[in-house]
This record gives C-alpha cells, sequence and structure tokens, in this order.
C-alpha cells in the first residue's frame, strides 16, 4: 500500500467503502442524506467494516444509540468488530462538543490530531463516520454546524480522513439539507456515491452563509 | 435556406441542470411535504433567470416559498376554488412572468411549482428541467398518497376485523355449546371456554390454540381414532351432525349431538373445519319418556275405548229390563194382576240393582287407576297375612288351603292397592274352585330371568287356553253364571300396570287349576329383589 504523506493529494491513496465497487481517495468527504433506517445502518456498516479490513483507524460518533447499542447493531448484520484500539464509538455530543459548546476549530484540531495519531500509530489510513442529528439539540454553537462541514474540506487535503456525515431528513429542515449538501463534494445517493453538483468552494460557501440575513 | 437551430446550451450552466436533476433523485428522503418545499424553493430560486419560487401542495393549507399576492391567488385563496384540473391556479395573472407547472399524475393532482421569472430569456434553458423535476415531485407525491391511501385502507380492514374477530369471540364465548375450529394439519386453533373446559374434563388436557390433536389425544387411542376420523371426514368436506353417547358410568353417560362442518376460503378450497357439540342428554331423556308415555296413551286409549264399550253395553241391558218391565207393569196395573205386579217390581227392582253394581265397579276401576296413599314399605309376607285375614271368612267358608312360599322381599308402594291385588286373585281362586274336594291355594314369588314374579296358584276349575286373555277384561265372565260383575281381575290389572307391572295367567287346561303371575318392578325394592 502505498505511503502517505500529508501536504499533496497526489500522494493520497485510493481506498474502499465497502457498500460500492468504486474506489476513492482516502479523505472523501460524503454526506449520507436517509429518511429510512435500515438504509443508514447497511451503509455505515460497511463502510466501518471495510475500513477494519483495511486495517484503518476507524471512529464512529453516536448520537441516537448508544456505543453499545451500536456494537449490537453492527453484530446483528454479522458484523463483528475487533476488539482492538484501532476501532472506537464514542457519544456524537461529547466529541463534537467536548466543552459544551460546539466551536468549529476545536472539533477541526481533533480531527487533525486523529488523522496524525493513526499515522504515528501505523494506520494506513483513518475514517470516521457521524450522526449529525446531535446539531438539533439546541447546543450552542450547533448553528455554526456548516461553517464546520465546509470548512473540514480544507482540513481533509492534509489529514485526508475519509468521513460520511449522516444527516436524517426526517429529522433535519428541507434548507439545511441543501446546505449540507452544498458542503459536502460527494453525497450517498442509493448506496451509490456520486458527485455532488451542489457543492461550493468553502470559502464561497462561507461567504453566501455568512451573507444570508 | 434554412436557419440552424439555435444551440440552446450555450451559455447554460451545467452545474445547475445536475443540481435540478439530482434534486429528482434526493426528493424521496424528505418524508414530510413541508421539506421537500424548502428544500425546493432555495434550490429552484438559484436558477438562472428565476425571481422568487412557490411550491404549493394541496394538502397543505399554506403555500411554501415567496411568490405571493397578485400573482397566484392559490396562495390567498382556499385550495377548493382552485381547480384541480387546470394547468394554472386560478386567479394566476401576468402571464409569462409567472410560470405554474402542476404537479399533476394520472392518478391525481396534487399541488403546483410556481415560478416568478425574473428573465425569461435566461429561465427559458432551465425550464424543461425544472418542468421534470416537477414531475418527480408528482409521482413522489403520487406514489406516498397511494401507500398512505392503502395503509389507512389496511388499518381499517385489520380494525374491522379485529372488531368482527371480537365481536365473533364474545359469540363463541357465550354459548353453551363447544366451538372449536381445526386447520389442516389438525391443530386446534380457535375454541370457546366450553370446549377447553369439557376437554379438560374428559381427556385431563389443558387444551391451547395451536395445539395438535395427534398430542393432545396421544393417551387416549381411542378417543384419538374417532376424532380423527370426524374431524377428518370435514376436512375432507363433508358437513355431518352425528349422535354420540360419552362417559362410562351408567349415571355419567351424556348424549352429545356433534356438527362437523368444512371451513372454506373465498376459492372453495377447505382450510379447516369446525365442530360444534351441543350436550341433548336431557332432550334425549325427554324423548325417551315422550315415547313411553305415548306407547301408554296409546294403551290407555284402547283400555278406555274397550271400557265404554264394554260398560255401555252392560249398562244398557238392564236398562232394557227396566223399560220391558215397566211396560209389563203398566199392563198389569191396568188388567189388575197383583201377583205380576209385584213380580213386575222385583225384575225392576233387580235390573236396577245390577246397574248400581256395575256402575260402583266402574267407580272402583277408575280408582284402581290412581295412587291413592303414599308409597311405604311392607315385606310380601306381612301383605299376604294381612289379605289372608280379611278374607279368611271366605276361604274358610270354601274349606281352601292356603300356604305360602319361603322367603321374603321388601315391597315399597301404596299399601291398600297391593293388598287389593292378592284379595282379588285369592277371591278369584275361591270363586273358582268348583267340585275340587280339596281346595289349595299357594301364594308365593320366585326369580323369573332377573324379576321377582308373584303367583296365585290353584287347584280349581283352570281355563281353556284360548281364554287365558280374556279374563283381564272389564265385566269379563267366562262362566256367566258366576258370582260378580267380572271386574276384580280388571282392577287387579290396572294396580298391578300402575306400579310398573304385568300380569298373565297360566292353566294347563280346564279342570287342572290356573296360576296368575304378576311383576311389580317400580315397588320391588331392588336390594331385596330374589331372597329366598
Amino acid at each position: 500500500m502505498a505511503q502517505t504523506q500529508t501536504g499533496s493529494r497526489s500522494e493520497i491513496p485510493m481506498t474502499q467503502m465497502g457498500f460500492t465497487q468504486e474506489t476513492f481517495p482516502a479523505g472523501t468527504h460524503m454526506c449520507l442524506i436517509y429518511s429510512q433506517e435500515a438504509e443508514r445502518r447497511n451503509i455505515i456498516g460497511k463502510f466501518l467494516e471495510s475500513g477494519l479490513l483495511a486495517g484503518e483507524k476507524v471512529a464512529y460518533f453516536a448520537d441516537t444509540l448508544s456505543p453499545d447499542e451500536v456494537r449490537g447493531w453492527l453484530r446483528d448484520i454479522g458484523i463483528e468488530l475487533p476488539d482492538v484500539d484501532g476501532f472506537s464509538i464514542s457519544d456524537a455530543t461529547k466529541t463534537y462538543c467536548s466543552s459544551g459548546e460546539f466551536v468549529p476549530e476545536t472539533m477541526l484540531d481533533t480531527l487533525r490530531k486523529f488523522y496524525r495519531q493513526a499515522k504515528e500509530e501505523g494506520y494506513p489510513n483513518a475514517r470516521v463516520s457521524g450522526e449529525m442529528s446531535w446539531a438539533l439539540k439546541g447546543i450552542p454553537g450547533s448553528d455554526r454546524l456548516m461553517e464546520y462541514e465546509a470548512l473540514i474540506n480544507e482540513i481533509l487535503i492534509t489529514h485526508p480522513v475519509t468521513a460520511i456525515c449522516q444527516y436524517d431528513a426526517s429529522r433535519f429542515s428541507g434548507a439545511t439539507i441543501l446546505d449540507v449538501l452544498k458542503v459536502h463534494p460527494m453525497m450517498v445517493v442509493h448506496g451509490q456515491i456520486v458527485h455532488n453538483p451542489f457543492y461550493m468552494r468553502p470559502r464561497d460557501f462561507l461567504k453566501d452563509f455568512q451573507g444570508r440575513p | 435556406m434554412n436557419t440552424p437551430p439555435a444551440d440552446t446550451s450555450e451559455g447554460m450552466d451545467f452545474r445547475v441542470i445536475g443540481q435540478i436533476v439530482s434534486a429528482s433523485g434526493l426528493l424521496h428522503v424528505f418524508p414530510s411535504e413541508t421539506e421537500m418545499g424548502n428544500f425546493l424553493v432555495p434550490l429552484l430560486t438559484g436558477v438562472p433567470g428565476c425571481q422568487s419560487t412557490s411550491v404549493c401542495f394541496r394538502k397543505l393549507a399554506q403555500p411554501i416559498g415567496g411568490v405571493r399576492g397578485e400573482t397566484c391567488s392559490l396562495c390567498a385563496r382556499s385550495l377548493a376554488q382552485c381547480s384541480e384540473t387546470s394547468p394554472y391556479p386560478c386567479g394566476l395573472v401576468e402571464p409569462g412572468k409567472v410560470r405554474a407547472y402542476p404537479l399533476e399524475t394520472a392518478g391525481g393532482f396534487y399541488g403546483h411549482l410556481i415560478v416568478r421569472i425574473a428573465s425569461q430569456r435566461e429561465y427559458v434553458r432551465y425550464e424543461p428541467f425544472v418542468q421534470n423535476l416537477g414531475n418527480a415531485l408528482a409521482i413522489i407525491l403520487e406514489n406516498r398518497w397511494q401507500q398512505a391511501a392503502m395503509q389507512a385502507a389496511k388499518e381499517n380492514l385489520e380494525q374491522l376485523v379485529k372488531k368482527r374477530t371480537a365481536e365473533l369471540g364474545k359469540v363463541i364465548e357465550s354459548s353453551r355449546d363447544l366451538i372449536a375450529t381445526m386447520d389442516s394439519d389438525h391443530r386446534y386453533m380457535v375454541f370457546n371456554s366450553a370446549f377447553h373446559d369439557e376437554f379438560q374434563k374428559v381427556y385431563g388436557r389443558d387444551l391451547k390454540p395451536g395445539d395438535s390433536m395427534t398430542e393432545a389425544l396421544a393417551h387416549v387411542p381411542d378417543a384419538f381414532a374417532q376424532s380423527w376420523k370426524y374431524w377428518g371426514c370435514a376436512l375432507a368436506g363433508e358437513d355431518f351432525t352425528i349422535c354420540q353417547e360419552f362417559g362410562d358410568a351408567p349415571l355419567d353417560r351424556q348424549w352429545y349431538e356433534l356438527h362437523f362442518s368444512p371451513i372454506r376460503d373465498s376459492a372453495g378450497h377447505v382450510i379447516g373445519a369446525v365442530h360444534v357439540g351441543r350436550e341433548i342428554t336431557e332432550r334425549k331423556r325427554a324423548e325417551a319418556e315422550m315415547r313411553k308415555s305415548s306407547l301408554e296413551i296409546q294403551h290407555k286409549n284402547a283400555e278406555l275405548e274397550r271400557f265404554l264399550y264394554t260398560a255401555s253395553h252392560d249398562l244398557k241391558s238392564p236398562l232394557v229390563t227396566v223399560r220391558n218391565f215397566l211396560g209389563y207393569l203398566e199392563q198389569d196395573l191396568a188388567a189388575g194382576a197383583a201377583g205380576k205386579i209385584a213380580e213386575d217390581m222385583d225384575f225392576i227392582l233387580g235390573a236396577a240393582d245390577k246397574m248400581r253394581r256395575l256402575l260402583d265397579d266402574v267407580l272402583e276401576l277408575a280408582r284402581a287407576g290412581c295412587i291413592v296413599a303414599p308409597p311405604v314399605r311392607v315385606t310380601f309376607r306381612q301383605l299376604v297375612d294381612e289379605v289372608l285375614s280379611t278374607v279368611a271368612g271366605r276361604i274358610a267358608e270354601c274349606g281352601v288351603t292356603v300356604t305360602v312360599g319361603d322367603g321374603e322381599v321388601v315391597l315399597f308402594g301404596d299399601r291398600v292397592r297391593l293388598a287389593e291385588v292378592l284379595q282379588n286373585l285369592l277371591d278369584n281362586s275361591c270363586k273358582f274352585m268348583g267340585d275340587q274336594p280339596a281346595p289349595r291355594i299357594e301364594i308365593g314369588f320366585e326369580p323369573r330371568a332377573g324379576e321377582t314374579v308373584f303367583f296365585v296358584r290353584d287347584n280349581g276349575i283352570g281355563l281353556d287356553p284360548r281364554h287365558q286373555g280374556k279374563v283381564f277384561g272389564l265385566f269379563e265372565k267366562l262362566d256367566p253364571r258366576a258370582e260378580g260383575t267380572g271386574i276384580g281381575l280388571a282392577i287387579v290389572k290396572r294396580i298391578v300396570e300402575v306400579h310398573g307391572g304385568r300380569i298373565w295367567v297360566e292353566s294347563p287346561g280346564v279342570g287342572k287349576g290356573a296360576a296368575f303371575f304378576f311383576t311389580l318392578p317400580d315397588a320391588v325394592e331392588p336390594t331385596s329383589q330374589g331372597e329366598k
């Protein structure tokens, strides 16, 4: 497997996503907009499994389920998770809002550290997936979520953590979903990863976003 | 020269087209129409040449988006005022500046996608894609409405089935009949408490829905074989009713009427069977009683007919005598024949006496059919002694030797009537001793074919076997010279029958004595039967 160094996209290796045959560069930032729980579990389960099979460092940020329930769900669909340091399940709210409020810069730093740690520990790649419904709990700073989602695209260039952000269309408003589409270069539609025509460069999005009344 | 068609793709932003096309694929993830609208309005407003957008859903009271007021009265008026088939909302003005795309399929109309155009020149390039997006939205809405309608229909149906099932359950449960259904795999499916409790009582099994008959009756092979046969016939399509007796001890035996019929699906295929069992022991008893009563009534009617005939015939005879001698009396009075007058009067009085005796006897016979005293316990020996003391004078007069057999039997009945039987028979034997130099009467009882048969046997004149059936008839006298009216044996017969018994006479022939036999099944105490 090609060795990865930060700072140059051309050196970034390709990685499997588990739920599709195509390979994508490590550090792909995707959104999964869903309304069917079974569909979500199927895609995310395979995504996590393929990362573990590839020996990547994998982290899951759970919101609707407890870490134990996530392990149970994965076991139910036939995914046995090794009890190793390479896989962690943490509470999404605690992860994204470690100080009790959401500060995009802090979370971006957490991601950078996660990637660096993975490399230091010898993992070829790192991947994460988070349930984003924590942002609907009224936690201070959660209105900056889109700002974070835009900025992460720049972080992932130098710290290519493959990420799927999960948005439940039955809980987020249609307008928010449109914004979600604007900050993820790739999206998962019907189990396929497609380039997102809504995607805007982070600075363009932020300019538009911050200029709204 | 033909002008080449304008290149419509010139100046188009394919990213926008990609967004519109992608939106078609994303709409399905929004569970609510409101969020579909919230997603579409900013998206379409971003289409080049578009100033503002609204989505009006029929189901929603208010439109979503920014096209308002003078352009679309659909937004301001009630939706009922908007033609459901119109390609444009009613009241829409400024054609050319506003496009309203109906969200419509062959199955229905769901609302409008409304776009206020800022630049016709720019917008026209994207219009087909917007129209397609509207079509995709309409198809999603139609699918959802159909699913919702199907779900509602399903829920209604389920509610109805639940309600009907509950009602049927109550009806089945409230029945005293033993009701059960069985599926084609011989499993008990639905049954009421009556069936469950009886099953438990008879077979000792706590039956549960879904239990297999093979297992539930494995411990009672005979019952299993029978049940398998009956249910099997019903599962094969037969509809039938049988009556069957259950229980071992005679007193516990119960009659059941069992009805089996197949249960069929809408195509007529047998999918199970139903059993309705009804306890009919009382009905069976009543039917038997009725049959017995009917025979008794027939018998009594015949007897009454004979009685009426005989009584009227025999009563007529002295009346004729009276009438005739009244005529003679009239003549003799006119002739002044004093001797003849007294003779006439004697005949008339004699005939009147005979009539009185006949009428007394008729009354006595009628009384013999009734139990006059409550039943008491008395031994046969006691009864015989009592009767012998009553007729001692007659026996002594006739010089008859009476012997009483050994053994004892206890009787429980109308003591006066039972004594009357023996008294009449003794009297009858004395009366028909004839010239017997050593008249003898023997009284006793003996077991015959499981019953106690009483007898009064004499060595008197006996009777012709041809006449043995006539002796018990009313006013029947084989010897016209014999004393009495001939009612004694008729009374005996009536009393014996009232006690459930029968009476008959046996005689080897004239001059060879006779023996009267009778039974009293209702009066003989079972424990004392045949004690010798």
